[in-house]
């Protein structure tokens, strides 16, 4: 029986840094990769772009060729080594590659769209079940590390990157797999930015998550990635268990007493095995929309109590959507590793209708279970119970 | 992966507006819409076809099984999901004002049907939306299998695509078609359309078939995403035993085992 599952890789890129080691380093610093967009846009905001420019894909797979592949491939490159030897050990059939994404290809079809708009013709290069398929990512990348297991896409919005989590899961217990590459990727798409602006929730300036004068979000682009084993011998940290819920209250709004955030933080404690005071950090999904984190904040307190330290890492990276859950977990495992939580940047004056342990200084303290929510769009939840594995939790 | 029965289908596509009129070939010109009237009107504003496409298959199959649409859980599959509602989104962005529709933005998401859904039945069980290519029927049944696997009770698989919008549809012989499957780890041997077991990764010459029977859309390779349950389907309403592949004609494709149970399909 599969119960915790052993993390023996992790990957991150965001607006912080283009490879994983970058962006913890400038999340350690309290450092935000939040910027006035590069490109031309007829919005006010400010976005979490990934710098420079994204190196294309493997000319074996260049019909995948978009911004979201070239992102996901970043952060893929971070935990190559580890996915060969998986390959290896498990064999090619026994690894699946589960993506969350919100965006998928949306980023080629919009400029396919464009030149077809002011041309009458989509570019020669554009093909939709390549480019704008939302399994393309994962398509991809199984054909270049040679995989053959179950390789699919959740597309839940915010919470598909840490749904994949619970689907591996389920799957190592079924018998289906041994391994699982899960994870995250979006990319800035002009739809997104200007969906969020015309639904009034688009921060002009910096976001401030749980801040009094928060006034909404500001959107990012990124891809983060786990490798999830059935067992590793010395592995550090594990996914420890997992909750899931659905709202079914609004298709944008929580329901505002933060049932189905507070059911999914209870069920990924009950399924670790988690009492409120085993939990030394809370990883939220603290957007800094008025609604959203006080929902959330409700939810905490009736999960956990006021007292476990709250962050929200928004203001570091932007809200990537699809890549948001796996983003928070990639930080919730660097924090049991390095006993290290960033402030929750913005956060300066509390909302007293926020009644959480909002950390305004950066955690620095031995962390062995961390709490990462992640909430979407038609009411899904996920939260994940990340830590050191059960056998290891009383090393110190 | 332990078993699981079939306890209810269902099939949506245009001409057809029930599995009995499709496997009977009793083509309706007049379906051209799905209803999906057990939603409230008011969800389903700036809702697309292909939104309740799945919110019917998977409604139609819910009562076929005589399951509680308030507590069953439910996965919904589909290739490239709400494409029609993003085409509209992209003409406002480079051909009209930019200014996107709240409700249409809210309603683009791939999993708008898991949430108009739940919220019109009440139903706070496990739902997910996912995608897979033309693999996307396989990977929901695995879904949903290992969903039953880790906490029984029942799960409908609800898979559909709607027709590909101009600009960007290349994929030719693309059809609207929905389907829907209930599973559950047991049942009253009397709601037993089939078992379903031995999940696995099949090479035999009978799992890599690409046999379709002559049902409406089952005379030729149909590029749609649901098609790739037509096998299944086939073997079901024909009460036929065997391995079954939920991928046909994909390399390293999943098959089941089928095996009828007491209850015929239609």
């Amino acid at each position: 029986m599969v119960r915790s599952v052993p993390i023996t890789g992790f990957a991150a890129v965001n607006a912080m840094g283009r490879n994983t080691a970058t962006v913890l380093q400038a999340l350690d610093a309290g450092r935000s990769g939040l910027a006035p967009p590069s490109f031309a846009l007829p919005i006010d905001t400010v976005v979490g772009a990934i710098p420079g420019e994204l190196d294309a894909l493997p000319t074996s797979v260049g019909a995948y060729d978009t911004r979201i592949a070239r992102i996901g491939f970043m952060a893929l490159a971070d935990v190559r080594d580890e996915v060969d030897r998986a390959l290896t050990r498990w064999g090619k059939r026994r690894v699946a590659i589960l993506l969350g994404t919100s965006t998928g290809g949306l980023d080629a079809t919009e400029v396919a769209y464009r030149t077809w708009a002011e041309t009458g013709t989509l570019p020669p290069s554009y093909r939709l079940e390549t480019r704008h398929d939302f399994n393309a990512l994962g398509t991809a990348i199984s054909k270049v590390i040679g995989s053959s297991g179950p390789t699919y896409v959740i597309s839940t919005a915010c919470s598909s990157s840490g749904k994949v989590h619970a689907s591996a899961m389920r799957l190592m217990r079924s018998g289906m797999i041994d391994a699982a590459l899960v994870g995250g990727v979006d990319s800035l798409c002009r739809m997104t930015l200007q969906g969020f602006r015309g639904l009034g929730i688009l921060d002009p300036q910096r976001c401030r998550p749980f801040d009094r004068s928060r006034a909404g979000i500001n959107i990012g682009e990124g891809a983060a990635l786990m490798l999830l084993e059935r067992e590793a011998d010395g592995a550090d940290v594990s996914v420890l268990g997992v909750g899931e819920s659905s709202d079914a209250y609004n298709m944008s709004s929580p329901e505002p007493s933060g049932r189905g955030a507070r059911e999914a933080m209870e069920r990924a404690m009950e399924a670790a095995g988690l009492s409120r005071a085993d939990v030394d950090l809370l990883i939220a999904h603290g957007t800094a929309t008025p609604q959203n984190d006080t929902a959330e904040s409700a939810a905490i307190e009736a999960a956990l109590g006021s007292d476990v330290p709250v962050v929200s890492t928004k203001a570091f990276t932007g809200h990537q959507l699809g890549a948001a859950g796996a983003t928070s977990a990639v930080f919730a495992a660097h924090a049991v590793r390095t006993g290290r939580a960033p402030p929750s940047l913005g956060a300066s004056e509390i909302d007293p209708a926020v009644r959480v342990s909002v950390a305004k200084e950066a955690v620095t303290r031995r962390v062995d279970r961390v709490l990462a929510n992640a909430f979407a769009f038609g009411g899904s939840n996920i939260c994940l119970a990340i830590g050191r594995p059960p056998n290891r939790a009383s090393e110190s | 992966m332990r078993p699981v029965v079939v306890t209810g289908l269902a099939l949506w596509t245009p001409g057809y507006g029930s599995l009995a009129a499709w496997a009977r070939g009793e083509h309706d010109e007049s379906v051209t819409d799905c209803a999906c009237a057990w939603v409230p009107a008011r969800l389903l504003r700036g809702a697309s076809r292909f939104t309740r496409m799945l919110g019917e298959a998977a409604d139609q199959a819910t009562r076929d099984a005589g399951a509680d649409p308030k507590t069953i859980a439910t996965v919904y599959g589909s290739d490239y999901g709400e494409i029609e509602t993003m085409v509209v989104l992209l003409d406002t962005i480079f051909r009209g004002d930019g200014q996107l529709s709240p409700m249409r933005f809210k309603n683009s998401v791939h999993n708008a049907a898991s949430g108009l859904c739940s919220i019109g039945q009440g139903n706070q069980s496990f739902s997910t939306a996912l995608a897979a290519g033309k693999r996307t029927f396989e990977a929901s049944m695995l879904e949903a299998m290992a969903l039953l696997d880790e906490r029984g009770g029942s799960v409908v698989v609800s898979v559909a695509d709607d027709v590909l919008p101009e600009p960007l549809l290349s994929l030719e012989g693309w059809e609207a078609l929905a389907v829907g499957i209930v599973l559950a780890r047991e049942a009253e041997p009397s709601q037993v359309i089939a078992t379903l077991s031995e999940l696995a990764v099949d090479e035999t010459p009978t799992a890599r078939a690409t046999h379709f029977r002559s049902r409406p859309l089952g005379e030729r390779r149909v590029p749609t995403t649901a098609a790739a349950a037509l096998p299944l389907f086939d073997a079901l309403i024909d009460r036929r035993a065997g391995r079954v592949s939920l991928a046909p004609g994909e390399r390293d494709a999943l098959a089941v085992s089928v095996v009828p149970g007491a209850r015929h399909a239609l």
